[in-house]
Formats: structure tokens, C-alpha cells, sequence
């Protein structure tokens, strides 16, 4: 009795530290680029390319203040700070308007609607960006933040996350409230949202992302220095002649770090959003 | 107290109708870090001398210059001036928005013999002139001088034609281990402008004479591939591998660009050495080059426009651009800033390496100034790398990158 109780629980052990494994191999893979760029960010420029690659020697905190200088930083955080906060609050509040609206309110053409909505997920950000650029021409606001903001503020992705969670929504609930003389706003601001703050916070962060990481459009809607965001700026180390890698890793290494910090402040919800409504991305 | 104010109005005064008549011009670029800040000092200098005229320089990383300049040009949003990567001018002066120059260089003071000639093959269509060059670059031979020495050669003479290149790569790989030579072999425009200076040093030719159809089918061209090949397949002296072998001390010579007379110095723990390509015995000196190309768009004011080609003129006459090749370390694209004493004294205190880099100019020759240069790039790279792997023999695989190639030029 003894030694089979002490074989389970070698086995369960086994089982354990084979999962355990197989998970820290999988975590150092994800951590392995960070770490590179962390101990690039810290080498002198002569020790490049030779190793250790992932762990650092060097402390060279110097091409931390190089980078900072090179560009004006500070203006540029400022920028994508604005640009990432408008595009968020926007995305969330408009997308989970949308998707409740699509999940429980009932009007002709509901469906075909939400599929066009979906569809627009498959057009290739290329064909719409001449187009994009004209209007946002035509408006007369080029560089400013409503070119930076508006022409982002609705995502398809997260009125589909929002709606595939609310069905998940027991009716009863809002039917009770229905019942108390509650309106759509009420049901939808005092019932509905407080109860998804999982796929709040999980639809935050995929903008949130999306926002922070974005270059290509913030680049064509501005022309001046001090409307340019933080992802232009780390464009400016890799340069036509080569790439200054010491620098890059370290302004990258700086730029990161709201992205982590974000991420780590809503990784339960996150998480948890992701589950429940059976995504990834 | 009272002059004092009378003084203030006036000055005011003066100041609102300096701005009225103030020309503001705005020039797009992608001149990053040092070379970014040696473009805004000209520029300030310029405004001091020049008061009614202030230039908004706007940094475009490289990669999205030409993408941001063809979305302006779709919304009529352009600059007053900009630069391009040589390569995208065939696409610009067809775009109809930019002014020709042709007048504006017959009245003005700048000569374009004095140019070298191969920049200058961009930036016309249809018999106009739209841009011109203000900065080059060009390819080279960079050696290892440890290796070299390791290998027993002597460290301070490079090979000076393809049997020297062969000899030398061969004892080094018998000696040390070592690759001979590193080649740029992941596809693309980088592998293709290093094959066109193997392709010119042999004597052929990568298009027609007007760019009509493909021309490095050749026996020449054949030769110049197969030399390639051999250096990867029969001598084993030369491997198919990412880039960086040269860099890392794993080969002892690469083609690469003159910039890196700035970085490599920085980047290797060894001691460097450069040179003109080798080409082939009964070939021609010959090298690839890139560089940037300014132009004006046109405009409804005239004004402007004539304000932009005045300061083009200025930052293209020869004492800016001297100053300009020193603090950016372009190569020059005018000879009289190539045999300027004060340059050549900087280039061999300051930049020793640089040196063959700038005598390299008069034999620098231009890719093909055809719109679909890329794809066809590309192309021709493909079928470079098949022929390294050993999948398809010289003349095959040249045979069909023209095929391909060949719609393209129509």
C-alpha cells in the first residue's frame, strides 16, 4: 500500500515536471527576443555580434541616454500616449456599443450588417489606405490627433469579441431589470459592462497594442516633428546605411516597456477574456 | 520712451511683412542621425544668408519615403521638395508632379559635366531633366588583414582580378578554415547588385543599351555566374548563408557598400582593409552605386518653386558639397568635390578606407533607370540563387530570368 501511494505520487511528480518542462521551454521562447534586445541594448557597439547574446555583460547604460537624445522622446510619448488612450477608450466604448447591439437588440438586417462588419476584417490594410488618407485629407486634418484617433475608433475585431460575450450573458438578468423600469442605457451601462470587464480588458489590450505598435498610418497623416509618435522615432536608428542595433534595442527597450506594464496590469482579465470567449490572437 | 515704442511698432511691423513675404518651403528626407543633422546645419546656414526663405526639413524613415510621397502626391499634398533612393526615380518623374529642371539648369550656374555619369542616368523622362543627384554611394572589396596574415598573405595587398581573388580565397580556406569570400546570397535587390558588378567586371551587360530587353544572357554574363557558382559549388570557398560572415571574422573578403567604411571600423575586432572590386582577367573596372536624388514639385507658385531650385543649386555647388561628403561621408557626385584637395586630404586623414570607394565614382555604373526595376530585381536574384544551390547550370537559369524578365520591359 505504501510503495503504490509512493509510485502515484511519483507519477503524478513525473507528469508535473514533464508539463513544467515543457512550459519553461515554451516561456524561454517567448522571453528569448526580450532578452536579446535587453543585453543588445546593454553591449558596446564593438561586441555587436558576439555572445553571451541573452544574458548581460556589458552595462553600457550610456546608449540608453544616446537614444533618448537622438529623437525628442518626450514629445513622441506624449503623442503616442494621446493617440493610444483616444484610440482605446473609443475602440472599447463604440465596439462594445456595437456588439451589444448586435448580440440582444433586434432590427432588420442585424445579421447581414454584422457579417459586412466581419467581412471588412479581410480587406488588407493597404487597399484601404489611399482612401483612408484622402478623406482624412479632405477633412483638413492632417497632422493633428483626429487623424490619428477618429479614423481608428470603431475596430471589427472587437465589436465581434464584444458580441460573442455578451451572448454569454444570461437574458434573466436584463430581463429583471427590464422589469424594475430599467432603459437600454441603464441595462446596457449599469448591468451589461460591469459584468464583462474580462472582454473590456482583453479588447483594451488587443488596442491598446494595436495603438501603441502602429507606424505606418501615423506616418502619413503627419508631417512635423512634433506630431510624429513613438514608432516613428525608432524608425529613425534604422537607418538607410545600416542599423545603429545598440541604440534601437535600447529606444525599443524603452517603448516596451508601456506595452509590458500594460499587459502585466491587465493579465488576469486578459486572460480570463480570452477564455471565455474562446479566442486568441 | 516714446522712440522706444515707436521703434517696437515698426519692428513689429517689418517682422509681419518678413512673414508675408517669407518663403516657406518644406523638403522630405530620410538623412537619419549624423547625416540628418549635417542637412539641418546647411539648412540654417542657408536661412542666415538668405532671410526671406525658411526650409522645414521633415525626416521620413527610409523604408516609407517613397509610400508617404506617393500618397501626398495622390492628395496633392506634396512638399515643395524631397529626395528619393535612386532606384524610385523612374517611378517619381513619371508621376507627372514633378517640375523639370531643364530651364532652371540652363540659366543657373551649375554644370552638369562636371557630374560623373552614372548618377546622372536618373531623373530623366522623356528628354527632361527632373532631378538631380547630391549624394552616392558605391561597392567595394573589404578584407580581413588577420586573416590574411593567418593564411600567409600578405595583408596589405588585395586581389586584383578574379584569378587573385580565387588564389587568395583558396589558400585562406586551406590555411585557417575559413570562407574566402562572403556573398550576398538571401535573394533580392541585395543579391542582385552585388552579381551586377561580377556581371560589368566580366564585361556584360544587365539590359540592352535602351533598356529594352535583357542583355545578361550573355557569354560574358555566363562567365561571370559561373565564376559565382564555382566560388560556392566547385571550390568551396564561399557558402550559401545569412549575411554577417565578413562582420563575425568567418570570411575574409565581401563586396560591400562604401557606408560601411564608417561602421565596419566600429562593429569588427579586426583590422580591415579596402579596395577596389577585382574583376575579370580581359574585364573592366567596374562597381554598382546608389545614392539620393533632390527634386521639386510643382506648384502653382512659381516663386517657391524658383526659391527650392535656388537652394538646390547652393547645396549642390562644390564647397557644400565638399562640406556635405565630409560631415555625411556620402560619396561625392561631382568631380571637381572628388579631386578637391581640402576632400582628399580629409579622405585620407580622416577615412583612409573611403579612398578607393571615391576613386571607384568614374567606373561607378546605374542599375537600369526602368520603372519595374524591382520585380525585375528580384527576379534575377531568384535565379542567381538557383544557380548557387546548384539546381539549374549558369546559362539555364540566366536563360530564364530573361524569359521572365523580358514582359516586363514592354
Amino acid at each position: 500500500m505504501g510503495v503504490d501511494r509512493l509510485i502515484a505520487k511519483w507519477k503524478v511528480g513525473l507528469r508535473l515536471s514533464v508539463v513544467h518542462l515543457l512550459l519553461m521551454a515554451g516561456a524561454f521562447l517567448s522571453a528569448m527576443p526580450f532578452l536579446w534586445m535587453l543585453t543588445t541594448s546593454l553591449k558596446p557597439e564593438p561586441a555587436l555580434y558576439q555572445p553571451p547574446l541573452l544574458l548581460p555583460t556589458h552595462f553600457e547604460w550610456e546608449n540608453y541616454v544616446k537614444a533618448w537624445a537622438a529623437a525628442p522622446f518626450p514629445r513622441f510619448f506624449l503623442n503616442s500616449t494621446i493617440m493610444t488612450a483616444g484610440i482605446v477608450l473609443a475602440q472599447t466604448l463604440l465596439s462594445a456599443m456595437a456588439g451589444y447591439a448586435f448580440a440582444r437588440m433586434r432590427f432588420p438586417g442585424r445579421d447581414v450588417l454584422f457579417f459586412l462588419v466581419l467581412g471588412t476584417m479581410m480587406i488588407p490594410f493597404p487597399v484601404t489606405l489611399i482612401p483612408s488618407f484622402l478623406v482624412v485629407n479632405w477633412l483638413g486634418w492632417i497632422d493633428t490627433y483626429n487623424a490619428l484617433i477618429i479614423p481608428r475608433a470603431v475596430s471589427a475585431f472587437a465589436i465581434f469579441l464584444f458580441r460573442q460575450y455578451f451572448l454569454t450573458i444570461p437574458r434573466e438578468l436584463e430581463e429583471a431589470a427590464w422589469i424594475d423600469g430599467a432603459g437600454r442605457f441603464t441595462l446596457f451601462f449599469r448591468i451589461i459592462l460591469p459584468l464583462s470587464t474580462p472582454v473590456i480588458a482583453a479588447s483594451a489590450i488587443f488596442s491598446f497594442l494595436f495603438a501603441w505598435n502602429d507606424f505606418l498610418w501615423p506616418l502619413l497623416v503627419t508631417n512635423s516633428t512634433e506630431m510624429r509618435t513613438v514608432q516613428v522615432g525608432l524608425a529613425m536608428f534604422q537607418g538607410q546605411y545600416g542599423v545603429f542595433w545598440t541604440l534601437l534595442t535600447a529606444a525599443a527597450t524603452i517603448v516596451t516597456l508601456p506595452a509590458i506594464v500594460a499587459f502585466l496590469a491587465a493579465q488576469k482579465q486578459f486572460i480570463a477574456g480570452i477564455t471565455n470567449t474562446g479566442l486568441k490572437d | 520712451m516714446k522712440g522706444t515704442w515707436f521703434k517696437a511698432v515698426v519692428f513689429a511691423l517689418v517682422m509681419l511683412l518678413g512673414l508675408g513675404v517669407a518663403q516657406k518651403l518644406t523638403f522630405w528626407h530620410y538623412w537619419d542621425g549624423a547625416n540628418g543633422q549635417a542637412l539641418q546645419a546647411l539648412i540654417e546656414r542657408y536661412q542666415k544668408d538668405n532671410p526671406g526663405v525658411s526650409i522645414e526639413a521633415v525626416f521620413v524613415p527610409g523604408s516609407e519615403l517613397l509610400t508617404k510621397l506617393q500618397t501626398a502626391i495622390t492628395a496633392r499634398q506634396t512638399p515643395t521638395m524631397a529626395i528619393s533612393d535612386l532606384v524610385a526615380m523612374p517611378l517619381l518623374t513619371r508621376s507627372g508632379a514633378l517640375a523639370p529642371l531643364d530651364d532652371y539648369i540652363r540659366q543657373g550656374t551649375l554644370n552638369l559635366a562636371d557630374y560623373f555619369a552614372g548618377p546622372l542616368v536618373y531623373g530623366v523622362f522623356q528628354g527632361r531633366r527632373y532631378s538631380l543627384p547630391v549624394s552616392a554611394s558605391n561597392l567595394g572589396l573589404f578584407w580581413n588583414k588577420n586573416l590574411f596574415r593567418q593564411a600567409g598573405l600578405d595583408p596589405n595587398r588585395p586581389p586584383r582580378n578574379w584569378d587573385e581573388l580565387l588564389s587568395f580565397a583558396r589558400q585562406i580556406k586551406e590555411r585557417t578554415g575559413k570562407w574566402g569570400i562572403e556573398l550576398f546570397t538571401q535573394g533580392g535587390e541585395g543579391t542582385t547588385w552585388q552579381t551586377q558588378v561580377y556581371f560589368w567586371g566580366a564585361g556584360a551587360e544587365f539590359l540592352n543599351a535602351n533598356n529594352t530587353a535583357p542583355a545578361f544572357n550573355s557569354a560574358q554574363g555566363v562567365r561571370a555566374l559561373q565564376f559565382l557558382v564555382d566560388l560556392v559549388q566547385k571550390e568551396k570557398v564561399a557558402t550559401v548563408a545569412p549575411w554577417g560572415l565578413f562582420g563575425r571574422g568567418e570570411a575574409a573578403m565581401v563586396m560591400d557598400g562604401s557606408w560601411m567604411t564608417q561602421f565596419f571600423p566600429q562593429q569588427v575586432n579586426f583590422e580591415l582593409g579596402a579596395a577596389a572590386f577585382p574583376f575579370a582577367p580581359g574585364g573592366r573596372a567596374a562597381t554598382n552605386m546608389g545614392g539620393e536624388q533632390v527634386f521639386i514639385f510643382q506648384s502653382s507658385e512659381a516663386a517657391t518653386v524658383r526659391a527650392a531650385w535656388n537652394f538646390i543649386q547652393w547645396f549642390s555647388s562644390t564647397p557644400v558639397q565638399v562640406e556635405w561628403n565630409r560631415n555625411t561621408g556620402f560619396l561625392p557626385v561631382r568631380r571637381s568635390v572628388a579631386s578637391d584637395p581640402a576632400y582628399r586630404a580629409w579622405v585620407g586623414n580622416a577615412r583612409p578606407l573611403m579612398r578607393p570607394f571615391v576613386d571607384s565614382m568614374a567606373v561607378a555604373r546605374p542599375r537600369p533607370p526602368v520603372t519595374r526595376y524591382p520585380q525585375i530585381s528580384d527576379i534575377f536574384a531568384r535565379y542567381v540563387q538557383e544557380a548557387l544551390l546548384g539546381r539549374l547550370s549558369p546559362q539555364d537559369a540566366l536563360n530564364r530570368a530573361a524569359q521572365e524578365i523580358t514582359p516586363l520591359l514592354r
